[in-house]
């Protein structure tokens, strides 16, 4: 009896163990779903443009050198690199025990083809050709060396490589599939490429060979999950509803009121993000009247109460932004973005120095019986959520706003028309160097005509052209910081909000991390262990 | 029988025609440039712009690329999506078997369900149930489908965890909230209809003779009644059919499922000229099948129809 008793002690605690592991096991393998609200139009690096894209091609591909979420970079398929004196000269050493997903083997001529067609780009929509302008030619050295070479120094080339847009592919992929290859990518990464049913989910399965993530992860080997489906549920409530039923684990971009419901409840998890790179903000136009006075450029920044407009119009979940780039870029500006805060009185008085008053108690103010009117080209895709709140405070200080809504290519056309006083831009980006996408002055009738500002100023065309050929970081630093200064002191940004990225994960999700630019680490995800 | 089919089929040829003239010229009318419409608020030099328009033929003249578009559809080419570089045809034939196992299976729910309430409110009429089936019926008809839509995903998805809100679509059981919240309306304005049309027979003074005759009033209903209600009948179900398609753009969307609607809207939205016009004309092509069968149906049930 006694023995018994001992024999029944030994069984639960075995049934303890075996189950405790179990559990354990549990926390790998398993599948999940992920809701996302904008399908990708192509998974090839060299084709892809926006954040959907990008997302997926993460999940595939591997980069040469990688950004850990501090943006330090770390070896990738590459182990080492050079640079040489001048920045134009980039040398790799590439990993030699690496496979393709298709079997074959990972060398330099992989590297060479990749960033070929990258710099060609494969979709009339690619981002990729516009990171490597000034690219030359990648030279084979033999099959684990290869010489990246640019006409110009190309400072933020490393932290480039480490962008979706030039990570690797499978050179027999491409020749295999040819135009079709958007829609069968293969690459290195640590999940394979399965099937796509467009309009409806792609799916993705575990690399069960991957071993060459970089070492910033939290753990080596395969990912932890077996296989991942991402649907695309295009209605905020859908994903929403998804994500209630239980249907999918995670969601991108829920509605923000319900999101804002649901932070509370314990089942639910919601991180966010708000991106670097270019804040959403209305560029100003200083060529047009009444915004060529510097005064009212400032007092249309000083009447903007951006920490409600992001309370009302995004529940806080797309943060205020107060500067032209947001506090998550390399090289922010704190004394720039600490130029202006709401203040009503401070617009009334900078509008009253240039004259414009309200004679006619209209509520709109007057200057030589002309109106403070304000043209508003917008893009109700981005702005929706706030034009209307914009333009409001702008009607309390005085202005007459007169909103056009169009689509991009409308509102571009509106621009290039040279009819607008404001603007949106923005551009998520890990380094400030796409300012000068918008702000250099060689862009405002020429270039890619997007300088809708139209602000000249030879000091900060100087500084967006010689910063990112600057290798000195510092040096680099130093010049980015003063763009700011240069951009905000001229009123010729008026700052919205950054973009936020949001995701909803139920409990049994464990492991999310972001990135530097807001995409979670699938690799990294798991179910919590019991 | 085969001059009246020759003859609906040159008819049908000039609308299909005309169809993608008038989707050619509304594309090409839209205010924006394409390629800035096609590449989203990007920089990009104007040379590259150029060249883009140059390689994507929108700078020949608009009946030049109309008169291509026309060569190329001859030979079987829909040409390729500017987004994604698939080809036109190969979109729209993944996508479509979706929209027909939802369009049909509405069309069935709405159809039976239709028929069957417009019958018992007939039979009905003048009464309490009468009044109560009417109510029901005119709110069906005025619930939008994105509204009950969301509605049926919270109660059925989210609160009972009964059926799945986006399912995957080779999923069966997707089928079900999707196919309801499209057949609705429908359903109850078939209902009305049938209403209608059953008691505008009724109060046909063949009705009596029939009875007079020693028929029962069984045989009378379906067998005299129904039979002339059907005529406005059949020409309501293949309208039905061809609202059903319309309303599965929404529908699509809400549930996330596949199907041509979804893909005409988003190439729409994207400004992807090719999968547009490949879209819009093969939803007219369908059209005017269903219309074609239609008339077609009628001819046999109606022998006047044949003789016009």
């Amino acid at each position: 009896m006694k023995q018994n008793k001992y024999l029944i002690f030994i069984l639960v605690i075995a049934a303890v163990l075996i189950s405790s592991v179990a559990a354990f096991a549990q926390s790998e393998g398993g599948s999940i779903t992920i809701g996302l609200a904008v399908e990708p139009v192509s998974l090839d690096p060299a084709g892809g443009l926006y954040i959907p894209e990008q997302f997926l091609i993460q999940q595939i591909f591997d980069p040469l050198v990688a950004a850990d979420p501090e943006l330090n970079l770390h070896p990738a398929l590459a182990t080492a690199w050079e640079v040489n004196a001048e920045g134009t000269e980039f040398t790799f050493t590439l990993r030699d025990d690496v496979t393709f997903h298709d079997g074959t083997k990972f060398t330099a001529e992989a590297v060479k083809i990749s960033l070929d067609r990258a710099a060609q780009g494969t979709t009339p929509a690619a981002a990729a050709p516009a990171i490597l302008t000034d690219y030359i030619e990648t030279e084979i050295v033999d099959d684990t060396t290869v010489i990246v070479k640019f006409s110009a120094p190309r400072a933020t080339f490393l932290q480039d490589l480490s962008r979706p847009w030039l990570f690797i592919s499978s050179p027999a992929a491409i020749e295999q599939y040819g135009d079709d290859y958007g829609q069968h990518p293969v690459g290195t990464g640590p999940f394979v490429f399965s099937s796509w049913a467009a309009q409806d989910n792609i799916v993705l399965t575990k690399n069960p060979d991957y071993n060459w993530g970089a070492e910033f992860y939290s753990h080596s080997g395969p990912a932890l999950l077996d296989e991942i489906t991402f649907r695309f549920l295009p209605e905020a409530a859908t994903r929403l509803a998804a994500f209630q039923s239980g249907e999918a684990s995670i969601v991108q971009d829920p509605s923000y009121l319900e999101t804002s419901l649901l932070a509370t409840d314990p089942s639910v998890q919601v991180f966010t993000f708000a991106a670097p790179g270019m804040t959403s903000h209305q560029m100003i136009n200083v060529e047009n009247a009444p915004t060529d006075d510097l005064n009212v450029r400032q007092a249309l920044i000083y009447a903007v109460d951006q920490e409600t407009i992001s309370q009302i119009a995004f529940y806080g979940l797309q943060p205020a932004a107060h500067s032209v780039i947001s506090p998550t870029t390399w090289a922010y500006n704190q004394a720039a973005g600490d130029l202006y805060r709401y203040d009503p009185d401070k617009a009334a008085a900078l509008l009253e120095e240039s004259g414009w008053v309200d004679s006619n108690g209209d509520g709109i103010r007057e200057k030589d019986g002309v109106n403070l009117h304000i043209e508003y080209p917008a893009l109700p895709a981005y702005e929706e959520a706030f034009m209307e709140l914009l333009a409001s405070y702008l009607q309390n200080a005085g202005f007459e706003v007169n909103i056009t809504k169009l689509d991009d290519a409308g509102v571009s056309e509106f621009g290039a028309a040279n009819k607008h006083n404001i603007l949106n831009m923005g551009w998520i980006s890990r380094d400030p160097s796409v300012l000068s996408y918008v702000y250099d002055s060689a862009n405002i009738d020429g270039g890619n005509q997007s300088a809708y500002a139209r602000f000249r100023n030879d000091r900060l065309d100087e500084i967006l052209h010689t910063a990112p050929q600057t290798i000195d970081e510092e040096a680099r630093k130093a010049l980015y910081e003063e763009a700011q200064a240069i951009i905000m002191e001229n009123a010729i940004a008026l700052p919205i909000h950054a973009y936020g990225s949001v995701y909803l994960t139920d409990a049994s999700i464990a492991g999310f991390r972001f990135d530097s630019e807001g995409f979670p680490f699938l690799y990294e995800i798991s179910f919590a262990a019991e | 029988m085969w001059q009246y089919l020759g003859r609906r089929l040159l008819t049908s040829l000039s609308v299909l025609i005309g169809v993608s003239i008038l989707t050619f010229l509304m594309l090409h009318f839209v205010p924006g440039d394409p390629v800035h419409a096609l590449l989203g608020r990007q920089a990009i030099s104007p040379e590259r712009l150029e060249e883009l328009r140059q390689e994507l033929g929108f700078n020949d003249p608009i009946p030049v690329q109309y008169f291509n578009y026309v060569a190329n559809v001859a030979r079987g080419d829909l040409g390729r999506s500017l987004k994604n570089n698939r080809p036109v045809l190969e979109s729209i034939l993944e996508q479509f078997p979706s929209t027909l196992q939802l369009t049909v299976t509405a069309l069935l729910i709405s159809t039976f369900f239709g028929i069957l309430i417009g019958l018992i409110n007939a039979v009905v009429h003048n009464t309490a149930p009468d009044k109560v089936i009417s109510i029901l019926t005119i709110t069906g008809i005025s619930i939008p489908p994105f509204f009950l839509g969301l509605l049926l995903i919270l109660f059925f998805s989210v609160r009972l965890n009964w059926l799945p809100a986006t399912a995957k679509s080779n999923d069966p059981k997707g089928l079900i909230l999707p196919a309801i919240t499209l057949a609705v309306g429908e359903a109850c304005w078939l209902a009305r209809l049938v209403r209608s049309s059953v008691l505008e027979e009724m109060n046909k003074s063949y009705r009596w003779t029939a009875r007079a005759k020693g028929a029962s009033e069984r045989r009378v209903m379906l067998h005299h009644v129904m039979r002339n209600s059907l005529i406005p009948i059949i020409t309501a179900i293949s309208l039905q059919f061809i609202a059903l398609m319309a309303g599965s753009v929404v529908v699509e969307s809400i549930f996330a499922r596949q199907g041509i609607g979804r893909l005409a809207v988003t190439a729409i939205q994207n400004r992807d000229f090719p999968l547009v016009q490949g879209t819009v004309s093969f939803i007219a092509v369908i059209y005017v099948l269903i219309n074609t069968f239609t008339d077609l149906i009628y001819a046999v049930v109606d022998p006047r129809v044949r003789l016009q």
